[in-house]
């Protein structure tokens, strides 16, 4: 993986080291999606795993938007 | 001083599908058949009163139509629809906003490859951009792209996979590179069918680097020089500028403090035959409507790298 930017590597990876966020998978507003956990059935959207790609022009469905699911028993 | 211009490919504007003349072995444009014929997947909407959702018929009327996003006859449909609700609920139907037909998409920050950033980097995630690319090309609604770039780069398979990607996209986009379109948003910049840069934007053009993940190896060196001769190919297919210009840019001395390679300011960058104009959002937007206006009389159609001897 080459990085091809003008910000230096040490600027870019700073932070690596310290802990990264659990993501879940879970199915929410009918679409599969990544999401790290804010809260009970609540989290931020990561990344969507659909392949219908007109899920991915929803603006309620963007990364970073926070979203509810009804947790899997 | 003009000797740079190596273009190679003609400005969008003089297509003619009249010319018979293939003698620069570029195909003619082939007219698109009118929407309503060719409507596999398209939105079962044609019956809706109003109009709103009809596509574009038969009768474009130049560039006027692409500057009333939401198309012709929908103020005559709304009212009905208002008038519609009022009568059956008692209500007023608030008006939607018009779909717009042109879609724009925003690359900034790091261009996120195959690590996830860390926090402090705000990224353009490539697997959801790329999606969202697939959509806007089966949409028949959406019938244009506006780009806008303002980026450091990043991960250069992730930023070569979105400028494949829009290049490759039978709609008309165009790029517009605000504050800065460095590194590898410089094919990124150029893969749309136009290109404009603001006044004050830059882009930095220099080599590529060895971040730590590449091994130091001898044989480094010509891996490396692969993958820049990638970027180098796709820069110099999409854009006026040549192989030469664009190596004697990247290697300069002395311009940038801690590499070597060269900044370009505005209208520098069209200098050199990288960007097509200097403009900013009304410019990018007009161009946008006339290359959709063009598209729609069958008169424009993308252009395909493939000209371009890999």
């Amino acid at each position: 993986m080459l990085l091809y930017s003008i910000i230096p590597a040490e600027e870019v990876f700073r932070g690596m080291e310290g802990p990264s966020p659990s993501l879940v998978d879970v199915v929410a507003a009918g679409v599969q999606m990544q999401v790290e956990p804010t809260g009970a059935g609540r989290g931020k959207i990561v990344r969507l795993l659909s392949t219908d790609p007109a899920d991915y022009l929803r603006a309620e469905l963007q990364p970073g938007n926070v979203i509810g699911w009804v947790p899997t028993p | 001083m003009k000797e740079f211009r190596h273009r190679t490919r003609p400005a969008r504007q003089d297509v003619d599908p009249d010319v018979g003349d293939d003698s620069d072995g570029i195909p003619d444009c082939i007219p698109e058949e009118p929407p309503e014929t060719e409507a596999p997947g398209s939105p079962s909407e044609p019956g809706v009163p109003g109009c709103e959702g009809e596509p574009q018929g038969p009768e474009p009327s130049g560039p006027e139509v692409g500057e009333n996003p939401g198309g012709h006859g929908e103020g005559g449909g709304e009212h009905e629809k208002t008038l519609d609700a009022l009568k059956q609920t008692g209500q007023m139907k608030t008006p939607d906003a018009p779909e717009s037909n042109i879609h724009v998409m925003s690359i900034i920050g790091q261009i996120e490859g195959h690590m996830v950033l860390p926090q402090q980097n705000k990224t353009t995630k490539y697997e959801h951009v790329i999606p969202q690319l697939v959509a806007i090309e089966q949409n028949p609604k959406i019938e244009g792209l506006l780009l806008i770039l303002n980026t450091v780069g990043g991960d250069v398979e992730a930023g070569l996979a979105i400028a494949e990607m829009v290049e490759s996209m039978s709609k008309p986009t165009v790029s517009l590179v605000l504050g800065g379109g460095h590194s590898i948003g410089v094919p990124i910049a150029v893969s749309s069918a136009y290109s404009y840069i603001a006044y004050t934007a830059t882009m930095t053009i220099h080599p590529l680097r060895l971040t730590g993940l590449v091994i130091g190896v001898p044989q480094t060196y010509e891996y490396l020089d692969k993958m820049q001769d990638r970027v180098i190919r796709f820069i110099t297919c999409h854009s006026g500028m040549t192989d030469e210009k664009l190596r004697e840019l990247m290697f300069r001395i002395g311009e940038l403090m801690r590499d070597v390679g060269t900044v370009l300011i505005g209208p520098d960058a069209v200098k050199v035959g990288l960007i097509d104009e200097v403009g900013g959002l009304s410019d990018s937007l007009a161009k946008l409507n006339e290359l959709i206006a063009l598209k729609r009389e069958g008169k424009w159609c993308a252009e395909r790298a493939k000209r371009c001897e890999y």
